[in-house]
């Protein structure tokens, strides 16, 4: 391998994989958005029953 | 919000589309380049094939130091000003701080594999050079400083600060070539005149070389600045959670309202520190009013 197809290689190769992680990181981030929306939801909803009814629970 | 990242009615995250059609209109144009740089344009007259390895070297450092810096150096001081402080301007100043951390390492990469076979040596302590993996360095201590647990505020201050020392830096390497001796060349494709120095297919792969580079940066920065929203949207989203929790667990201990009331103030606070910014500092600010003497934190008919 010269030196010009490792220097392509290793550059654009190093460039694409931060790209992937980049995306992956994304992904990541936004499931995790999904499921803390998804988690935040019933909390509130079991909240407004509790202002609904103020002696139920004690 | 701003066109890089909508929020959607639902709280998610929209992806713009304008940001699709830069990806790939950067990968097609980098596929050109090397097509262009490995396979159609002559060799050089001096340096052979070698001479293919620049057309990808000069515009990743343009990237690294000019568009990543430029853009560091901005936000950063739009942060700064009072009048335009936003966490827009902190995030996008991360953002490229991280995306030209890589550019500058991929800097020093290209040029060291270019200068075995062009100088003899991997590495040599020459200003341009020194100066480059300096920039580098100074990318990763901003990004480490940014994981140093605060206040939202702080950090963004903090940081703020730090992109103006890596700002101070480019300079320094863009004029290392005129102000000292060094095994580096002076200008690659113009000299201080503004003559080319490279034509025909040459130029062209170079240019396009240049413009490729350019579209995949922002393409990445883009990329990096909505995974920063994310990160605050799901801390926001964290803290609330937590905050709910623990009301419903001061709810249930009836009279122990006390001890978890002080648990509260140190959640908030580490939750808050632990890669939070923008939005989030409005979370922080109620979570430190769910501290002992906040009156709603007394849990209803248990107060001592």
């Amino acid at each position: 391998m010269s030196y010009v197809d490792a220097g392509y290689s290793i550059g654009l190769g190093i460039l694409f994989l931060y790209a992937v992680a980049l995306v992956l990181r994304r992904r990541r981030w936004e499931r995790a958005l999904r499921i803390a929306q998804r988690d935040e939801h019933p909390e509130h909803a079991e909240h407004a029953e509790e202002q609904a009814a103020p002696g139920a629970r004690s | 919000m701003n066109s890089i990242s909508r929020m959607n009615s639902d709280g998610s995250v929209s992806r713009p589309r304008w940001l699709t059609v830069v990806g790939i209109l950067g990968i097609v144009s980098m596929g050109f380049t090397v097509w262009l740089g490995l396979w159609i344009t002559p060799p050089d007259q001096v340096q052979g094939n070698l001479a293919r390895l620049l057309y990808i070297h000069p515009p990743i450092a343009t990237v690294a130091l000019y568009w990543a810096g430029g853009v560091a150096l901005a936000g950063s001081l739009f942060y700064l000003w009072p009048r335009t402080r936003s966490f827009f301007w902190d995030r996008l100043a991360a953002s490229a701080v991280e995306v030209g951390a890589v550019f500058s390492a991929l800097t020093c990469i290209t040029g060291s594999i270019w200068g075995r076979p062009a100088w003899g040596v991997w590495w040599a302590w020459d200003a341009r050079l020194t100066s480059t993996a300096l920039l580098f360095l100074l990318e990763l201590g901003y990004l480490a400083l940014r994981r140093v647990p605060a206040d939202p505020a702080i950090r963004a201050r903090r940081c703020a600060v730090a992109a103006l020392l890596i700002a101070l830096d480019v300079p320094i390497v863009h004029f290392s070539v005129d102000w000292w001796q060094t095994l580096h060349q002076t200008g690659t494709v113009l000299d201080p005149g503004f003559h080319l120095h490279v034509h025909g297919s040459m130029a062209w792969t170079f240019l396009l070389g240049f413009i490729a580079f350019s579209l995949v940066f922002v393409w990445l920065l883009g990329v990096r600045y909505r995974i920063e929203v994310l990160q605050d949207q799901v801390g926001d989203q964290e803290m609330e959670i937590s905050l709910t929790e623990r009301w419903n667990e001061g709810g249930d201990a009836g009279a122990g309202g006390s001890g978890s009331a002080g648990g509260d103030g140190t959640a908030a606070t580490g939750t808050a520190g632990t890669g939070t910014a923008g939005t989030a500092g409005t979370a922080a600010t109620e979570l430190v009013g769910v501290g002992p003497s906040a009156p709603h934190d007394v849990p209803e008919g248990g107060a001592p």
